[in-house]
């Protein structure tokens, strides 16, 4: 099956199919590239580039395929090529993990506190650092779970990678944020100074 | 057909993500939600877990979207496929 076009007066035909299939992700995309680059530019940069690629590559694209998936496939591929040399390095986070347990009952602490309803007194730019301070696959697969609501089969089309890495990945990026997130509340006198309750 | 067992607090806290994300098997949603019904523990972990899931998605899709952002890739993409159609050496 072709694209549907229509020849424009001096100029390319017009592919009317790819520019309704893309029109229908970008503002999303947007989205994803800006928490995946941190930065307004390099974000439209990155959405720019990526639909230029996906539309040189459209005749390739399997129609009734799912394109939201192909296209973000280029964004995240052009994004790990070109934007991830020039980020600075992330601030070195361990991510050892914390007992389940122990992490759990800290977590249950800060955010069943009424008191401090830490997430939302926790300005958008502490939510930021938090997600910029994950490594760039980790923030990838976040990125797309959060911002996408990506089924992980899905989010594993577009990393190309296993089921179970995207698993692994999404769990130790969510337990990473709510940890940094934590912590970074802490330091901004945020959070509960009550003892953790026992668990179960 | 042998009902399964019912879960232990260990098992449903280790599914618990992918019960969030509806990602288990529908034998295993029933039984974890089965145990949620029955075991105040750990429904209070399912609430803290699917709370600061939906604090956080809300958060990170506070994104202000460019108002002329669609304007500007389709007038880029315009402008390539103007370039990409000129034969070479075309002035």
């Amino acid at each position: 099956m072709t694209a549907a076009t229509t020849p424009d007066a001096g100029g390319p035909p017009h592919d009317w199919a790819f520019e309704d299939l893309l029109v229908g992700v970008l503002d999303q995309a947007y989205g994803t590239a800006l928490r995946l680059t941190g930065s307004v530019p390099e974000a439209e940069d990155l959405v720019q580039e990526a639909a230029l690629l996906a539309q040189r590559g459209f005749p390739g694209f399997r129609p009734g395929s799912n394109f939201r998936a192909w296209f973000y496939r280029i964004l995240l591929n052009r994004f790990y090529s070109d934007h991830r040399r020039r980020r600075r390095a992330p601030p070195v986070v361990s991510l050892d993990a914390k007992p389940e347990g122990e992490h759990h009952a800290s977590v249950r602490q800060a955010l069943a506190d009424p008191a401090s309803d830490l997430l939302d007194r926790l300005d958008a730019d502490l939510i930021d650092r938090a997600l910029d301070a994950l490594p760039d696959d980790y923030r990838a697969a976040a990125v797309l779970y959060f911002m996408q609501d990506m089924p992980y089969q899905e989010i594993a089309e577009v990393l190309d990678v296993p089921l179970g890495t995207v698993r692994s990945r999404l769990h130790r990026a969510r337990r990473q944020l709510q940890r940094s997130l934590l912590s970074l509340a802490r330091e901004h006198g945020l959070g509960t100074s009550q003892a953790p309750r026992e668990d179960a | 057909m042998t009902t399964p067992s019912p879960m232990t607090c260990r098992e449903v806290f280790e599914r618990l993500e992918s019960f969030v994300d509806r990602e288990l098997t529908e034998d295993e949603m029933h039984l974890v939600h089965d145990h949620l019904e029955r075991c105040t523990g750990c429904a209070g972990d399912y609430q803290l877990e699917a709370t600061a899931l939906e604090a956080l998605r809300v958060r990170l899709r506070r994104v202000a979207i460019p108002s002329d952002l669609r304007e500007r890739v389709l007038a880029n993409l315009a402008r390539a496929g103007r370039a990409d159609s000129t034969p070479p050496g075309t002035p």
